[in-house]
């Protein structure tokens, strides 16, 4: 069920090289447009553009159903991840790692979030007990602030959330973002696909419109504003000033670019809005993953983060006949259903991100290449399983070539030493930053990247 | 943000001892001291160290009223802020801490754009709100003067003449460019709208008597904190004109206005709001009840027992100025034809809600009786006394409930045969010392609501077996039901304490720091003496020196 109607994105087109004309009567997806006469490189000789996705699921898995019996490029699919079937050369399966985060980290689902940074919380316990908050940027943000990622597109980069279930103990936000850029800088995602297909595709200045020099005359009085502010406070406020500003810069940069030359899809239908008391999270997923790839193939952004639900989420799912929350499944095990409906719970997210990525291999991306093999993608959880909230063996998931870069086909590798996790990160942050020598700080920092994970 | 208070968990943690809780976790806490209020003590002023000032950004529902106030309805009906991240619990501790994203940079933009167009698509209706008409799309002093009077009222300061002839600017040119003076309108407006100076509240203060460290917010900025807290706007005309003429400078003024704030119709939403958010009534809309066993769970059904709950509170505070201790008390409740069946009383003639006499041996009481808390603080299909529990430990008591230790796996016991009530189930969980050294402070409060369900209808069996709702806990005592726990809640010296706290923080922005527990401890004695009434604690509150006292900026 794909509620996007569009027509299918054009390949190339005999305005391969070309950024100035019409571009509001094209009908071409942007990259095609700007790829030079060979079709392998854009036009102005840079290589194709790697993008980059993490997705989050919480409460973990079962660790019995979703770890392969064997390590290496033919590991077999587990009940857990026979989702993956048809894209499973791209996917690799990292088991076996062990959170270093501080101890003092650990209120239960918050210091699982580490993964997804290399820092460890702050803030942690603080008044109300489960609080937290990111001790620093994840690996999407500071992918999307290496020089030649974010700065390449009109949008830095995109938060997306399926699930608006929150959590019940996060007083904090370590948990309700998966995205951060810094400490107390929560990038909330956006969980109505109308309003990211708006933001996304709907809210460019076409050039002969006059607004866009108004907007930016605006802008700059709002900078002069804060100029004033500034001067009156103190350094937290100053640097919210300057995230602030940093917002106003995007701003800027979006309303004074050129309307991206690609097709747009149309408006979905969609809304996510719950039907009859549910959630319709199979649809949201299914249109947010078809919004990901025009974003993708027509360079609007190149860094993403998905949060399918969040961790210890109320989030039930009615489309497996549950009546209560995943998360409270975990805690309520038996020998009988429940062990059923945590496991259900874990494959249908699965089948969620399964769904991402086999949409992106059927869209073609350059020549003989499509979008799956020019993106990387990090997925994790908060635990290994919600029942234990431990953080040893916590599942991940990476997928996708990465433009090469990335060991194709995908393996299984379980870690007997209990390895960094930060370390997956560190080999992804060099897809995009070669130069990159470590991720993170404190305990869970990384300078060792993963070799396994590296093409050869 | 550092420093939850911590004397009320050393209360926990000593009555933790007492049952002999052994676990880690509630075993942990500093005992800070009890401040003395002795004769002979200094002024409260020089008794506070207040907290850091700083910058907070508006509230969505702030931001709405802003423009509804300032710019009328059809314009308030166009704004679409960004939603309001919480931390502990309030949406004014994030709007201070947080920073704000692209996304929502981009958004005050949208806004603001969509507000200037509503105001300015009417030509009549704009005309009748403009200080001046301009005589042409280039009419550059009535520009500023439109800025100058909206941006008084949306900055909450007089604005500059350099800095109205800034905005003036972009309204020439945009009146220019399209040969239009409402669209050079339209620019001006959403020029205000979108500057920091609106959209973040400054509270820096001046330092008394040289003291960088000990600041007295200015008369404009206290205006703007206690209307922002009063009626989740900004100051109106008439108080910025108190303001600048001295009106606020000492507490008399400032009670006077606070009474005439809370005279307001928007002072009684601005309350709801906050008792939405912090008893966490606004989660009512997405509990989710199991389908086949609560039928009768439907949008109609949760939208009655919102109402429910608002009207409650309201009828309390505002109609009856009543001891606020009897929101725990009270065995009325507010009843429409969706929910009379729930509580088990007949079903009201007309179409609202009326206000009836719960029957007497379901012991229902106040607040902990309510449909509203008993179904979130349950779980879709069974009852939760723990979720019930930590509530009356966390929101009524403000005691600290520190998270399970790291080495716990927290699992209920096994039920093969599906015949443990939920109490039972939790008594062998308690049986476990890790888990019993926190659960036991709040599961048995817990226990005591046993016979009301998910959705809080009454019950008296559970899986075959009759319901006991007795119990005692540390620090609380023993009760029979949830009508004698209620009382003994009522009496206890930590819930109205905690009443003010939550006001407090909600007001201010932040938790409470040790600096100024003599000023809270002041406020709970003067609530006290005002017979525990909500209305007059709002007045004391904003006429405590904590609130009109701030530290260096942050």
């Amino acid at each position: 069920m794909v509620l996007i109607p569009s027509k299918p994105l054009h390949r190339r087109t005999l305005l391969r090289g070309a950024l100035g004309g019409v571009g509001a009567t094209l009908a071409l997806p942007l990259l095609d447009a700007m790829l030079d006469g060979h079709g392998e490189a854009l036009a102005d000789g840079e290589a194709l553009p790697v993008r980059f996705l993490s997705y989050f699921f919480g409460n973990g898995v079962r660790l019995d159903q979703f770890v392969p019996p064997i390590e290496g490029p033919t590991y077999p699919l587990t009940a857990e991840l026979m989702p993956f079937g048809a894209v499973k050369d791209y996917v690799s399966v990292l088991t076996g790692f062990n959170s270093h985060c501080a101890p003092s980290n650990k209120i239960t689902h918050h210091e699982g979030m580490v993964i997804f940074s290399g820092f460890n919380n702050k803030d942690v316990g603080e008044g109300q007990g489960f609080y937290s908050n990111a001790g620093g940027p994840t690996i999407d943000q500071v992918i999307a602030n290496t020089p030649g990622v974010g700065d390449k597109t009109i949008i830095k980069s995109f938060q997306l959330g399926i699930s608006k279930r929150p959590s019940e103990v996060d007083f904090g936000t370590t948990m309700h973002a998966m995205s951060h850029a810094g400490y107390l800088m929560p990038l909330a995602p956006t969980y109505d696909p109308q309003k990211v297909w708006t933001q996304l595709f709907d809210s460019f200045t076409p050039p002969e419109d006059p607004s866009g020099p108004l907007r930016l005359g605006v802008l700059q009085l709002v900078r002069d504003s804060a100029k004033r502010l500034d001067k009156r406070l103190g350094a937290a406020d100053r640097a919210r000033l300057e995230a602030h500003l940093q917002g106003v810069a995007e701003l800027e940069k979006k309303v004074a670019a050129l309307p991206p030359l690609c097709e747009k899809p149309m408006k979905p239908t969609e809304a996510n809005v719950d039907v009859g008391g549910n959630e319709p999270l199979v649809s949201v997923s299914q249109v947010m993953a078809e919004l990901l790839k025009y974003a993708f193939r027509c360079d609007i952004t190149r860094v993403a983060s998905i949060l399918f639900t969040e961790g210890a989420g109320n989030t039930i799912f009615a489309d497996l006949g549950h009546d209560t929350a995943h998360h409270w499944y975990t805690h309520d095990e038996d020998a009988g259903m429940q062990n059923k409906q945590v496991h259900d719970g874990v494959v249908f997210a699965m089948e969620r991100l399964a769904y991402l990525l086999e949409t992106f291999k059927n869209e073609a991306d350059g020549p003989g290449a499509n979008l799956l093999d020019n993106t990387a993608v990090f997925c994790s959880s908060d635990c290994s399983e919600g029942i234990s909230h431990s953080v040893d063996d916590q599942p991940m998931i990476v997928a996708g070539r990465a433009g090469g870069k990335l060991t194709h086909p995908g393996l299984h590798y379980r870690s007997k030493t209990g390895e960094n996790p930060t370390d997956v990160l560190l080999t992804l942050r060099q897809v995009f930053d070669p130069a990159a020598t470590a991720v993170g700080a404190e305990e869970p920092m990384s300078t060792t990247p993963f070799a396994p994970l590296k093409a050869t | 943000m550092k420093g939850m208070r911590s004397v009320m968990l050393s209360g926990v943690v000593a009555l933790a001892a007492l049952v002999g809780a052994t676990g880690p976790g509630c075993a942990e806490g500093t005992i800070v001291d009890e401040t003395s209020t002795g004769t002979g003590t200094p002024p409260l002023e020089e008794q506070i160290t207040p907290a850091p000032g700083g910058a907070r950004r508006l509230l969505a529902r702030q931001y709405q009223r802003a423009v509804r106030q300032v710019l009328g309805e059809e314009a308030a009906a166009a704004v679409a802020p960004p939603i309001d991240i919480k931390l502990h619990g309030f949406a004014s501790v994030g709007a201070t801490e947080l920073a704000m994203s692209p996304v929502d940079v981009e958004a005050y933009e949208t806004s603001a754009r969509a507000v200037a167009k509503a105001v300015t698509s009417d030509p009549v209706k704009l005309a009748s709100l403009l200080p001046c008409q301009p005589l042409n799309p280039g009419d550059s002093a009535c520009y500023a003067s439109i800025a100058g009077t909206f941006g008084r009222k949306l900055w909450r300061r007089a604005l500059e003449p350099s800095e109205s002839g800034a905005i003036a600017a972009i309204g020439v040119k945009a009146g220019g460019v399209y040969m239009s003076a409402p669209k050079g309108v339209a620019y001006v407006l959403s020029a205000l709208l979108q500057a920091p100076e609106f959209l973040y509240v400054v509270e820096v203060g001046e330092p008394i008597d040289g003291d960088e460290a000990r600041r007295r917010l200015t008369p404009l900025e206290l205006a703007t904190r206690m209307s922002l807290f009063l009626v989740d706007a900004p100051p109106d005309d008439a108080l910025l004109d108190l303001a600048e003429s001295g009106g606020l400078d000492d507490e008399a003024g400032i009670r006077s206005a606070a009474t005439e704030l809370l005279a307001r119709d928007e002072a009684r939403s601005t309350l709801e709001a906050f008792y939405d958010e912090v008893f966490r009534f606004e989660r009512l809309d997405e509990t989710v009840k199991t389908a086949d066993r609560f039928p009768e769970w439907t949008p109609e059904l949760k939208g009655s027992i919102h109402a429910s709950i608002h009207a409650f509170l309201e009828d309390l505070v505002w109609n009856e100025n009543a001891d606020a201790r009897t929101m725990l008390t009270a065995t009325h409740a507010f009843v429409d034809a969706n929910l009379a069946p729930l509580y088990g009383v007949s079903v009201p003639a007309g179409s609202g809600l009326v206000k009836v006499e719960l029957p007497a041996e379901q012991q229902r009481a106040g607040l902990l009786g309510s449909a509203a808390f008993l179904s979130i603080y349950s779980h879709a299909s069974m009852s939760s006394p723990t979720k019930r529990g930590v509530f009356m430990r966390r929101t009524l008591l403000c005691d600290s409930v520190p998270p399970p230790p790291a080495e716990v796996v927290p699992k209920l016991p096994d039920d093969p045969a599906d015949g443990l009530t939920t109490k039972e189930l939790l008594e062998q969980h308690m049986k476990d010392d890790n888990c019993k050294s926190c659960h036991s402070l709040f599961d048995s409060l817990g226990w005591s609501l046993e016979k009301f369900d998910p959705v809080g209808r009454f019950r008296t069996i559970e899986k075959g077996k009759p319901i006991d709702t007795s119990g005692e806990s540390p620090n609380i005592g023993s009760f029979a039901g949830p009508k004698e726990l209620a009382g003994l809640l009522a009496e206890h010296y930590q819930v109205p304490d905690c009443m003010v706290r939550n006001l407090y923080r909600d007001a201010t922005g932040h938790l409470e720091t040790d600096g100024e527990e003599p000023a809270l401890e002041d406020l709970h004695r003067r609530f006290e003496e005002k017979g525990f009434r909500v209305q007059e604690l709002l007045v004391e509150l904003v006429a405590s020196p904590a609130f009109r006292m701030v530290g260096e900026p942050r």
